[in-house]
């Protein structure tokens, strides 16, 4: 035990002792090479008070005792802490240590920690927290005190020799620029301060920092115009940028005196140098405004600074990395394996920009980038490469497990796709989106189409919340043919949807607003319903035919689904054998365990289930066999192709064989062309669904073609 | 010899550990480094009355980053809250840290208005508002020129000893 307790001991940089009541200490744990340094020979003497080292432990010890042998320590676990203190052993370094005198069942024990790093950070912290509130105070002192002055000589209503004489004479000492300008921006007095404000020699003419001033007024208060005719008071910050790689910020207060009869006579600029308070509160945002796991900056950071570079007029990219289906990587490995893949990214996608480079985690699996001084998109392109090249890594891949995560960026540019923050921040949360669904590309660049398209989007999904309770909606049905004698066996229910304005609108584009809007679930329900209702009709005709019917991800998770059509069924007196719900092949392989008994439910109403879209997902024949499944229908893409290639041939051919060792019937979809279905029926596929049969038909239609038959 | 264990509080950067280090190694620095935590310097002032040891506690500074821990107080023969006469902000945090330390400790209070080489930014009204509450001497020091640094210490040792006898 106590082996295996040392190097735990050792690394969290303590040492240990247990209290006796004669005021005499056990040494427990004293494995730490400072243990020495704060209690001269430790080791020879194991039983000892600890006093007479540190003035500071020897009042702890004191105040330990006492809480030792005070009545309520003894109730419960109690501990008691003494902040940190600093010992300085003679010719050696400063140590940083923290007591806890601890009350256990077991004993008392007093605890000492070595603090180093922790003080380390904790100074570094305070330090720049602090000396931003110093810094604070201090401009804002100097600056309110010129400021004083000047309205308080402006209340005197005198003269601009007297104005100019007595602010001369307050201000020429201070480190505050002052500038005195006439009602028409003519440079009336300067002094030697704000010179040295904007690095100017004394020589240099006055009127060179007024235009300078305009200018940056001009590029970084769009409104300044406005502010002037309103003849008030004006303060601001302003950002001054030193070609090459210098920038200053300013405090700027714009001061109206008036003449005797109230006209604007003259304007006072006060300026104050604020860069080291700016500079300050950017360190200290860093030390405060950071995510603890990555290390790197938060959101509220990350909105800072690229409002800064806004102010200051700062062209960039904004860019937005998001890892693709990060939520499985916690769902399926783990949350501390999902820590360790955004550790993995930050630290992966700090090293691919450049030091100044604003990296920042702004959403649980979301980082913003600011870059600056990349001149074009392609030259952007460069860094997203080095990116985006993550995904690919070996390393990565393992990682993840495989489970084919990859990174999806969005960028927008300043000042192309936007001037202000939220504007800019809009536009690259869109150019994310879309690239989280287009697939062949891991980086999308914002352009005003796709925001257009966004919209567009956005009302088709508000209208498709109506759209059901308009009747906008209906079923078509597709025939499907048993291949050997070519007779209509069953047919699959589509929903279409009459849009007033767009006229037929298709399920792809619309079944993805519905899935994720949650609306699927009841739009669901109502297909079902019409389904079981067609199929009334067509048994009152004298067909007898099956339905299937396609079911979503939210639908399958749906608890209430099993129960809603075991009523349909009894509603619409129809055998349930006669129903057969299609689900996506991807969504069995998530979770087997609920998958099993959802289907399980479902099969109990006696209802039969299929595999649709099958080759497209990850799952094996082995695995489907271990589910309650009746068919499985061979994805479209397989079936284009069989002309073609020879690959394809070779998978649904196997496909067709192991689907049948395993009883399963096998459907063919998309089939258009004759030498497919030839194929097809060739190598004992049961079914044939596809246009070179029959298309998707209203249900009028699809009783005339059963008529016919 | 006697030791007294002797502590200064007070907001941040108002100059205690300056005071410190101008007593005890007669060194000022310009350069501001926080304090973490505590610090203890001792040293041996002489008065007519005898010599006293003084453990001085140099205390972290009180400000909304960090709270005040009376418990520092502990066996403290007197203590010393410090202020910044540069910086009025300091003179309201004082008044607050000083009811908490009063509630903590009966041990003689002695008030340090610092930074005297600088000019004031404090009014009157303020400062009276501090200096009306019960300490045992107030007294306008100067960590940089030593102004009143060491006549603070002996007189804080002398009527230590005038206590003993
Ligand atoms: N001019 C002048 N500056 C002083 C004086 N005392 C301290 N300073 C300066 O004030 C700053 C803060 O001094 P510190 O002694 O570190 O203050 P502190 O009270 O120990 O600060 P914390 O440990 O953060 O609570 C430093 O830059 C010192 O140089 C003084 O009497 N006159
Ligand atoms: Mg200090």
């Amino acid at each position: 035990m106590e082996d295996k307790l040392t190097p735990i001991l050792q690394s969290l940089n303590c040492i240990a002792f247990q209290y006796h009541a004669d005021g005499y200490f056990h040494n427990v744990f004293i494995d730490s090479p400072w243990a020495q340094d704060l209690v001269p020979n430790i080791e020879s003497r194991p039983y000892q008070t600890l006093t007479g080292h540190s003035f500071f432990l020897d009042d702890f010890i004191r105040d330990a005792i006492n809480f030792w042998q005070s009545q309520s320590s003894h109730l419960n676990n109690e501990k008691l802490d003494s902040g940190i203190w600093t010992e300085h052993p003679e010719n050696k370094e400063a140590m940083h240590l923290s007591a806890e005198a601890i009350n256990h069942p077991d004993g008392q024990f007093l605890i000492i920690r070595n603090l180093a790093h922790e003080f380390n950070d904790k100074q570094n912290t305070l330090q720049a927290a602090r000396e931003m509130l110093i810094a604070n105070e201090n401009v804002m002192a100097s600056h309110q005190y010129a400021q004083e002055r000047v309205a308080s000589i402006s209340h005197e209503q005198a003269s601009l020799q007297r104005i100019v004489e007595a602010i001369s004479k307050a201000v020429d000492t201070i480190s505050t620029g002052i500038l005195i300008v006439d009602s028409e921006m003519n440079c009336l007095m300067d002094n030697p301060a704000i010179k040295q404000l904007f690095n100017l020699s004394a020589e240099s003419n006055k009127d060179s920092i007024l235009t300078i001033i305009l200018q940056l007024l001009e590029k970084q208060y769009p409104e300044f115009n406005q502010i002037l005719s309103s003849d008030e008071t004006w303060q601001g910050e302003l950002c001054w940028m030193l070609p090459p790689f210098n920038m200053k910020w300013f405090m700027l207060s714009i001061i109206p005196i008036r003449s005797a009869l109230g006209k604007l006579s003259q304007w006072v600029f006060i300026t104050s140098d604020i860069s080291r308070l700016k500079h300050l509160q950017q360190q200290n945002e860093k030390l405060t405004l950071i995510d603890n796991l990555t290390e790197l900056p938060n959101r509220q950071y990350f909105w800072n600074a690229l409002e800064n570079l806004i102010a200051a007029s700062i062209p960039c990219y904004i860019v937005y990395i998001d890892i693709e289906n990060f939520k499985r990587i916690n769902d399926e490995l783990g949350h501390s394996k999902g820590d360790e893949v955004l550790t993995y990214v930050s630290e992966h996608v700090r090293k691919s920009v450049k030091r100044e480079d604003v990296v920042a985690r702004i959403g649980g699996n979301e980082f913003g980038l600011l870059l600056q001084g990349v001149a074009s998109d392609e030259q952007c392109k460069y860094v997203l490469d080095r990116i985006g090249s993550i995904a690919l890594s070996s390393h990565f891949q393992r990682m993840t497990n495989n489970l084919g995560n990859n990174l999806n960026i969005g960028i927008a540019a300043y000042p192309r796709d936007g001037d202000n923050v939220e504007r800019l921040l809009k536009s690259v949360g869109i150019a994310v989106k879309q690239a989280k669904e287009k697939l062949e590309l891991n980086h999308c660049f914002y352009n005003a189409k796709m925001e257009q398209e966004a919209l567009r989007q956005l009302k088709l999904k508000q209208e498709l919340e109506s759209a059901l309770e308009l009747q906008q909606f209906e079923l078509y049905f597709q025939p499907i043919y048993l291949s050997h004698d070519k007779k209509i066996s069953k047919v699959e229910v589509l929903i279409r949807w009459n849009h007033p304005e767009l006229g037929l609108v298709m399920p792809g584009s619309f079944i993805p607003l519905a899935e994720a809007s949650g609306l699927i679930v009841p739009m669901g329900k109502w297909i079902i319903e019409q389904a079981c209702q067609a199929l009334g009709e067509l048994a009152y005709k004298g067909y007898h035919l099956g339905v299937s019917i396609n079911l979503s991800p939210r639908q399958f998770n749906d608890k209430s689904i099993a129960p809603f059509i075991e009523e349909a069924i009894k509603n619409f007196n129809i055998d349930p054998a006669q129903i057969e719900l299609e689900v996506t092949e991807g969504l069995l392989i998530y979770n087997y365990d609920a998958v099993l008994e959802q289907l399980k439910t479902l099969r109990k109403v006696g209802i039969k289930l299929s595999v649709d879209d099958f080759g497209t997902g990850y799952s094996s024949l082995s695995y489907l066999k271990r589910l309650p499944i009746d068919a499985l229908k061979i994805d479209r893409s397989f079936v284009t192709d069989l002309a073609v290639d020879a690959n394809d041939k070779a998978i649904v051919s196997a496909v067709i064989v192991m689907a049948h060792q395993l009883k399963l019937l096998v459907v063919a979809e998309g089939v258009e062309e004759q030498n497919q279905m030839d194929f097809l029926i060739q190598h004992d596929c049961d079914f044939i669904q596809g246009y070179l049969l029959c298309r998707p038909l209203p249900f009028e239609k699809l009783c005339d073609v059963l008529a016919q038959q | 010899m006697n030791t007294h264990k002797l502590c200064l509080i007070g907001p941040s950067a108002v100059g205690k550990t300056s005071l410190i280090r101008q007593f005890v190694e007669g060194i000022f620095s310009e350069k501001y480094l926080t304090s973490i935590g505590v610090k203890i310097d001792k040293k041996q002032v002489n008065t007519e009355l005898g010599g006293v040891l003084f453990l001085i506690w140099d205390i972290e500074g009180t400000d909304q980053f960090c709270g005040f821990n009376p418990r520092y107080l502990n066996g403290a023969s007197a203590y010393i809250v410090v202020v910044d006469q540069t910086q009025p902000s300091s003179i309201d945090d004082a008044i607050i840290i000083y009811q908490q330390a009063i509630a903590a400790s009966n041990a003689d209070v002695y008030l340090a208005i610092n930074k005297n080489d600088l000019t004031s930014q404090v009014s009157e009204q303020q400062l009276e508002s501090l200096t009306s509450l019960k300490f045992k001497r107030v007294i306008s020091t100067s960590a940089k020129t030593g102004e009143n640094v060491a006549n603070l210490f002996t007189e804080i040792a002398t009527s230590l000893l005038a206590k003993l006898s």
